[in-house]
């Protein structure tokens, strides 16, 4: 997957490269999506419980304007780093077709799981599988996931 | 020009729940628009941009469809503080009017009345004339697959399948099992901002058909484009009540800032442009009193009958524009313009947020007496 840099909620760039400790979930969404609001909430339980693993959750909102996306999340702490592709450059790049959709990158950005819809993070098998695969070394294979 | 309901249901090829429907489901409902008088409105879209930054540009959809038949854009005026210059969108010739202002404006303002007049349309399915064909560069405009509608892939496998379990062989059948399985299939989210953003083959891959009439309208275009007809979405707003008492159907007021609603059509050699409206007899069993109806409920019987063939002329027809630039702008292509677009400090506003945009349209019937 190309790397990006993306404009933060706070205005400022983020590179995927520098913004993460070790694994990453990329998770692309958007505020007009029901399903994606709903799966916000989870994922900022789940960043909780994985804070002291190395998996880093980066929310990527997709083909929306800034003023909206800062419009829904004033009042309330982002759950997680927030970038805005506004122009879905950084989608389309990444060939997402489907909202929302989740990569999973292990620490050195290699693709290791992809998930296309909403995903119930609570599940603890779910939660065992990011940790697994975050630790993994770049070598093997992508898969779908759940 | 009178339309037998009963033989349309005949003539037609799609095979749905609602063609098994007993008659007396619709018998007391009579939602018939015919051509009759035209009427005139005025639209009036006022901006007001809000200022957090310079660079401020708007632009702003005016009426530029014209068919005698139905519909006559009859020009634009407005006021401005600002530059105003008339756009035009070469491909589509989608028109809007593009107001830039000076930093230092401290209240930056424009005010664009529009006036048309429109007239309820029908096509008279019993009366086809000999075939004409579409020159060959609407054709090509009007099958070719667009940013948010793909006709190729998961499209054109849905199109395929639903044109083969109907049996469909002539293009009127195919249009109409489109239509039918599109009005079976999709339902309108109205937690769906807006008018959503058409991504059609998003909605047939996850399998969430919902939406508002920009998605459900956006797939009844594709999927027809991928069965090979010609077919568009028509980008507008509503502008007046319906008469024939349909409250979600119309405006329901003068204001009529969030009133957009796109409309499709599709090109039948025998009929010319035909008017479809699958988005609005899946709003009608959303939103007509006492809301959520079910299917065969002879209000939404009444309109899925009606909205293959005809349109009420309470609405105004902006354009049929698909991914749109915008001149002077620094952000990408809309999907379509069917609001107003501004920006400040090379920024994009949020044209779904009127109220901080910020900006108001109103509607007026200004029909002679």
């Amino acid at each position: 997957m190309p790397l990006f840099t993306l404009t933060s909620l706070a205005g400022e760039p983020s590179d995927l490269a520098q913004v993460r400790a070790g694994a990453v979930l990329v998770h692309f969404f958007a505020t007009w999506c029901e399903t994606c609001r709903a799966e916000l909430a989870a994922l900022r339980q789940l960043d909780d419980r994985l804070h002291d693993r190395s998996v880093t959750i980066i929310g990527v909102d997709t083909g929306e304007v800034a003023v909206r996306v800062r419009r829904f999340f004033a009042g309330q702490s982002p759950p997680f780093l927030i970038l805005l592709d506004g122009e879905a450059a950084v989608s389309k790049a990444w060939r997402v077709s489907v909202l929302p959709t989740t990569f999973l990158l292990d620490k050195n950005l290699t693709p290791r799981l992809v998930a296309e819809g909403d995903i119930d993070w609570a599940q603890p098998e779910v939660e065992e599988t990011v940790t697994r695969l975050s630790q993994r070394s770049a070598e093997g294979k992508t898969g779908r996931a759940f | 020009m009178s339309i037998d309901r009963r033989a349309l249901l005949k003539a037609g090829a799609a095979l749905s729940a609602a063609a098994a429907l007993p008659w007396a489901a619709r018998a007391d409902m009579d939602f018939n628009p015919q051509p009759g008088a035209w009427r005139r409105f005025q639209v009036v879209t006022r901006i007001d941009p809000v200022d957090v930054g310079g660079g401020r540009q708007v632009w702003v959809p005016v009426p530029a469809i014209n068919e005698d038949a139905w519909f006559k854009s009859l020009g634009s005026d407005w006021t401005s503080n600002g530059n105003v210059d008339r756009a035009r969108d070469s491909k589509y010739g989608a028109e809007m009017l593009h107001v830039t202002w000076s930093d230092d404006e401290k209240a930056p303002f424009v005010e664009v009345a529009s006036t048309i007049a429109t007239r309820d349309r029908a096509i008279d399915f019993s009366s086809p004339r000999a075939p004409v064909q579409l020159p060959p560069t609407e054709h090509a405009l009007y099958t070719q697959g667009t940013e948010l509608i793909p006709i190729d892939g998961i499209v054109k496998e849905t199109s395929d399948r639903i044109v083969a379990d109907a049996g469909a062989v002539t293009d009127l059948d195919k249009a109409r099992a489109i239509y039918e399985w599109v009005v079976d299939n999709t339902f309108r989210d109205a937690k769906v901002r807006g008018c959503g953003i058409g991504d059609i083959a998003a909605m047939l891959k996850t399998g969430n058909l919902g939406g508002k009439c920009a998605d459900i309208n956006a797939l009844y275009v594709g999927l027809t484009r991928a069965a090979g007809l010609p077919a568009r979405d028509l980008y507008g707003i509503r502008v007046a009540p319906s008469r024939f008492g349909y409250k979600s159907l119309g405006a329901g007021s003068q204001t009529i800032t969030k009133a957009q609603h796109c409309r499709a059509e599709v090109y039948l050699e025998r009929f010319g442009w035909v008017p479809t409206d699958a988005a609005d007899v899946r709003k009608v069993a959303l939103e007509e009193p006492p809301k959520n109806l079910a299917i065969d409920d002879p209000k939404v019987v009444a309109a899925r009958t009606t909205l293959f063939g005809a349109w009420e002329g309470n609405w105004l027809a902006y354009n049929s524009a698909h991914d749109v630039a915008l001149e002077g702008s620094q952000s990408a292509r809309v999907a379509f313009l069917m609001y107003p677009q501004g920006e400040c400090a090379k920024a994009r506003l949020d044209c779904l947020d009127p109220d901080s945009f910020k900006y108001t349209i109103t509607a007026q019937d200004v029909t002679p007496a």
